[in-house]
């Protein structure tokens, strides 16, 4: 059974060393800021708090994760520099973290803190997961949303996945091959795939039809994947493309590669409108 | 006078003959590079622009491009590249390979109005 753990305002380069760590432990990574972490923390196993040497409210933020209700029963850690260390033993009453881990992260006080804290090891055959790559469909989805349908769309969070597993109801997916392989997938609610659609065909809500859906859903993940690919060339996580499909009706698997998690990016378009984009990719000489 | 548009999305092609329609030009679709040619055949002497993705099920639209310029009935139809290929390797390709002009998806409306226009000018010169 996988474990749950939040990734707490931390920077973009530390959210990705601590992803890929916890990966190795097929770990369900959650990367939210404090304010989205507060509103569901009985959710996670374990939350690691990242501390900036830097900010002066730092100790503020901490106080308040830590006194809320969803708090009780969460371990919390938090993970700051060997400086910024010295300031939380300070400003903070011992007990008010359940440890710190201090940066750079290191392997094995990873390993050591995570065993004792919830006694979970790593499971031995798990590929080494580069998240790097991530990063290009992160810009090509927030570009690609903006030029064709005039929306606007943030990442909200990255987590990882053991599967292609979706709880959404229409994905378009493709394959990708070449130096580095797997697929990709772009999944949305049925309501929110309709709005888009409307967005790019300009027509008014309900003139669109299933076809129409399911097309666009499936250009969408064309054009992400493109351009995504665009920046990854001459990398090890270079691919190429091959023709999208559109898999309708949730929950649905769109893919699996053995051993290989799965990254999760989530985006919100509007506070109630989110959906998500699952990047599987492994470079072959690896 | 005509542009035809050769994409397997039909999204595209709409979007396409949305910013075409304006123009007063007849907006001619095929689905595939089969299509494409069949029409193309049949309108050559109407058609100003083609329009032309690059991966599409069964033959390509590089593979398209390339009978289009052998051919001297049609190697002088201006042709650009609509397509989510934005590796600069495949600009260069398609353009050595006889495109005039190359726009990636995504695009911005504006964009793709501003690119027809432009390669509707190099059709009439």
């Amino acid at each position: 059974m996988s474990v749950s753990v939040a990734l707490i305002d931390f920077p973009r380069l530390q959210e990705q060393i601590a992803a890929r760590l916890l990966a190795e432990y097929n770990a369900d990574v959650h990367c939210v800021n404090h304010i989205e972490a507060a509103a569901r923390l009985d959710t996670y196993n374990l939350a690691l708090y990242f501390w900036p040497d830097s900010a002066t409210d730092a100790a503020e933020r901490w106080q308040q994760l830590r006194s809320h209700n969803s708090a009780a029963g969460v371990r919390m850690v938090i993970v700051t520099s060997e400086s910024g260390k010295g300031v939380v033993e300070r400003v903070l009453p011992a007990g008010m973290a359940a440890d710190i881990l201090v940066t750079p992260l290191q392997p094995h006080v990873v390993s050591r803190k995570l065993a004792a804290l919830l006694g979970f090891r790593k499971d031995p055959p798990a590929t080494r997961l580069d998240v790097q790559y991530i990063n290009p469909f992160i810009e090509a989805t927030t570009e690609t949303f903006r030029q064709m349908a005039g929306m606007d769309c943030v990442r909200t969070g990255v987590s990882v996945r053991l599967d292609g597993s979706t709880k959404g109801f229409i994905s378009g997916t493709m394959g990708l091959s070449g130096p580095a392989e797997g697929f990709v997938a772009l999944t949305f609610e049925d309501s929110l795939a309709r709005k888009i659609v409307c967005r790019m065909l300009q027509v008014q809500p309900g003139e669109e039809t299933e076809d129409d859906i399911r097309d666009a859903v499936g250009e969408l993940m064309n054009m992400i994947a493109g351009r995504a690919k665009a920046e990854l060339v001459n990398t090890d996580h270079s691919f190429q493309l091959s023709l999208p499909t559109t898999i309708v009706g949730g929950p649905h698997t769109v893919g699996k590669v053995r051993g290989v998690p799965v990254m999760v990016i989530s985006f919100a378009i509007a506070e109630s409108d989110r959906f998500e984009i699952m990047v599987c990719l492994i470079p072959r000489r690896k | 006078m005509a542009i035809l548009t050769v994409d397997d999305s039909t999204t595209i092609r709409r979007i396409v003959k949305r910013s075409v329609d304006d123009m007063g030009l007849e907006v001619l679709e095929a689905a595939d590079g089969a299509q494409a040619l069949k029409m193309i055949e049949e309108r050559a002497e109407d058609i100003q622009l083609i329009l032309l993705d690059w991966n599409m099920p069964g033959m390509s639209g590089l593979e398209v491009l390339r009978i289009l310029k052998t051919n001297p009935r049609y190697k002088d139809i201006v042709v650009m590249m609509l397509t989510s290929e934005a590796d600069q390797n495949f600009v260069v390709e398609a353009l050595r390979s006889g495109a005039q002009n190359y726009l990636t998806k995504p695009f911005d409306a504006k964009m793709l109005t501003l690119k027809i226009q432009e390669s509707l000018s190099l059709a009439q010169t």
